[in-house]
């Protein structure tokens, strides 16, 4: 166990030492910083009403849409928004401290970019440049390196995603302050509105990412060791990534579009109460489909990087 | 007699169905320097990567101290440090950090170690900076260093004299040559230069089409050929071609008075009677002594060779 911390302290180490590391880094700030900049830039215009006079006239309108269709979704927004301005509760828009890092959230967009980035180079680029002869030529079987690589693959990408978070905080912070740091995230269930924790919800945005994060980096990861190819792995990754809900468009009217890859990605709508992408499907459907995929992934990368001859 | 450290049994690889190495056997045995020698193509660094274990082989065995390298992996190879073809190492880090990278995947290793094989290897002043600023020859003590990190037993260099100029190439034979004489290293290297194997080596199998064609140790090449060749200076040289024809010797080239045959040692005081009984005058007899270069030539039929 010990030692095989130490080989994924290696893998990291060749992953962190890189310059092109850093400069993943240094793009996430600068993204995070634009946004926060984009959203200070905005909160000049709208100030001449106070919050409690938007609200009210926001439920206004709200009110007068559920007179005309009746949904679950306006009578939780109604609920959410008096409930507000009963307690006293400033909503936390893009110009609060919590919105702001929200907002952040989509910066995991670039997180897994950059982590597909890593995972597509970390097992054929020992390939290209010749220095897996010498990985593979210690008393360590092949299974626990591989495995090392791909733990180090994702320890690469939840630093991405600490990063991403703590970005946001310091930023967040930097230009709107702490205001409103107390206010706590708002949910409706059961007919009420309950209070929650901002910051785990925060984290709840985080770990949805995660689902789709893990898969396309673990994809990277089997193609960059299949066809131990540094370029295929990275573009069919982050081709997959940009266009997947594109092709779950075109799948959409076939039932068995349900078991694509890329339709059970998405867990968001099993949590905020949108309809999932088919009817009839669950957090559990999708989570095992995934875990289905998941393990074909692994076995699959696993037996090529076992058997193959090293002719680098 | 001492155990072999490596055993090759009948080792087979085919690429498809085109046969590269065929029934490969030889051993190793501690101490020894043995060179691999053979044309490009011939099949080295395939068995190296097989010794290795990063090739599988078809058919056969290799046995690292008794263990076999396809069943027993892990105990085979902690004996072996080595550098197959070029030594590729992490540019990006410094030649410190590979080390550190190296010393991490073994047992065993501690700074110590790693700076007295940085010093045995002469790095010490640049250790700390990236591989990308050395040059080939420092890229080349590096890698050894990488492969005697974990102090093995057997050491395995694919061509390490490859694109190194004169003085690098005679600093690599004095590290061998130390190594298997103070720390009874065995040592295997390969080549396709046969004048660097004379002196590094103490045996050296030729390999050719993957197969090896003969293995000799360095000091018997001259002594213990059967057939060698004599040169006899003579008058009338004529007269004592059609002598030697006549008793079937076989002649090599004429030069002036010169005359070279291919015979074995015992036939000369035999044909030198001879050419005396014909009242020919015999000047001198010479036996050239045949240098491992004749004798590579020969196997090879001297095709291929850089
Ligand atoms: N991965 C491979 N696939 C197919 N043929 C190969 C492969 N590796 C080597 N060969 C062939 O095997 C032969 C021996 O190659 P090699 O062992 O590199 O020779 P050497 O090291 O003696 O120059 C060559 O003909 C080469 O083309
Ligand atoms: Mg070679």
């Amino acid at each position: 166990m010990f030692k095989f911390l130490k080989l994924v302290q290696n893998e990291n180490m060749k992953s962190f030492r890189r310059f092109s590391t850093l400069v993943m880094f240094i793009m996430l700030l600068c993204a995070l910083v634009f946004i926060g900049v984009v959203n200070k830039h905005y909160e000049t215009h709208d100030s001449n009403k106070t919050w409690q006079q938007q609200l009210q006239a926001e439920n206004h309108d709200l009110q007068k849409q559920f007179k005309a269709n009746p949904d679950e979704h306006t009578k939780e927004a109604l609920a959410i928004n008096t409930y507000r301005l009963d307690h006293a509760l400033k909503p936390t828009d893009s110009t609060s401290f919590w919105g702001s890092v929200k907002d952040a959230v989509n910066g995991m967009q670039f997180v897994m970019i950059f982590a597909i980035i890593i995972a597509g180079g970390i097992v054929s680029s020992e390939f290209g440049s010749g220095t897996i002869k010498l990985l593979l030529t210690r008393p360590v079987s092949r299974s626990t390196i591989l495995l090392s690589k791909y733990v180090s693959t994702l320890f690469t990408l939840l630093v991405f995603g600490v990063a991403c978070f703590v970005f946001s905080c310091l930023i967040a912070a930097a230009l709107f302050g702490f205001d409103g740091l107390s206010s706590p995230y708002l949910f409706y269930s059961e007919g009420a509105v309950h209070e929650g924790s901002m910051l785990l919800h925060i984290f709840g945005l985080y770990g949805l990412q995660m689902v789709p994060a893990i898969m396309f980096v673990t994809v990277a990861f089997l193609i960059s060791t299949v066809f131990r190819n540094t370029a295929l792995a990275i573009g069919l990754s982050i081709f997959g990534l940009m266009a997947g809900s594109l092709v779950l468009q075109f799948l959409a009217r076939f039932g068995w579009s349900k078991y694509v890859l890329f339709a059970n990605l998405d867990w968001s709508p099993y949590f905020n109460g949108n309809g999932p992408f088919q009817k009839g499907m669950t957090l559990g459907f999708s989570a095992t489909v995934l875990a289905v995929y998941y393990l074909l992934f692994i076995a699959f990368t696993w037996i090529i990087f076992k058997k193959r001859d090293v002719a680098a | 007699m001492t155990q072999p450290v490596i055993q090759l049994q009948k080792v087979k690889k085919k690429f498809g169905n085109k046969t590269i190495i065929k029934e490969l056997s030889f051993d190793i045995f501690p101490g020894e320097v043995f060179g691999f020698l053979g044309p490009n193509g011939a099949g080295k660094t395939t068995t190296i990567r097989m010794i290795v274990g990063l090739m599988n082989m078809t058919e056969g065995d290799i046995l690292i101290f008794g263990q076999s390298i396809k069943s027993h992996y892990k105990e085979a190879i902690k004996h072996v440090g080595a550098i197959v073809e070029n030594p590729e190492l992490y540019k990006h880090l410094s030649g410190y950090r590979n080390l550190i990278h190296y010393a991490r995947m073994v047992r065993g290793v501690t700074k110590k170690r790693i700076d007295e094989v940085v010093d045995l290897v002469g790095l010490t002043p640049r250790i700390h900076e990236k591989v990308k600023t050395y040059s080939l020859g420092m890229r080349q003590r590096l890698g050894l260093a990488q492969a005697l990190l974990h102090s093995p037993q057997i050491l395995i260099l694919d061509e390490p004299t490859n694109g190194l100029d004169p003085a690098g190439i005679r600093e690599i034979r004095q590290y061998i040559r130390r190594l298997a004489a103070e720390e009874g290293l065995a040592v295997i290297v390969s080549s396709h230069l046969l004048s660097e194997m004379e002196l590094m080596c103490d045996r050296i199998g030729i390999i050719q089409n993957g197969q090896l064609v003969g293995v000799h140790s360095v000091g018997e090449f001259v002594g213990e050929e059967a057939e060698i060749i004599v040169r006899l200076t003579l008058d009338p040289i004529d007269q004592a071609v059609q002598l030697v024809k006549r008793y079937d010797y076989k002649i090599i080239k004429k030069e002036g008075h010169d005359l070279f045959i291919r015979m074995e040692n015992e036939a000369i005081p035999i044909l030198a009677e001879r050419l005396i009984q014909q009242q020919i005058k015999l000047y001198g007899i010479h036996a050239e002594a045949k240098s491992l270069e004749d004798r590579f030539l020969e196997v090879t039929g001297g095709q291929d060779i850089v």
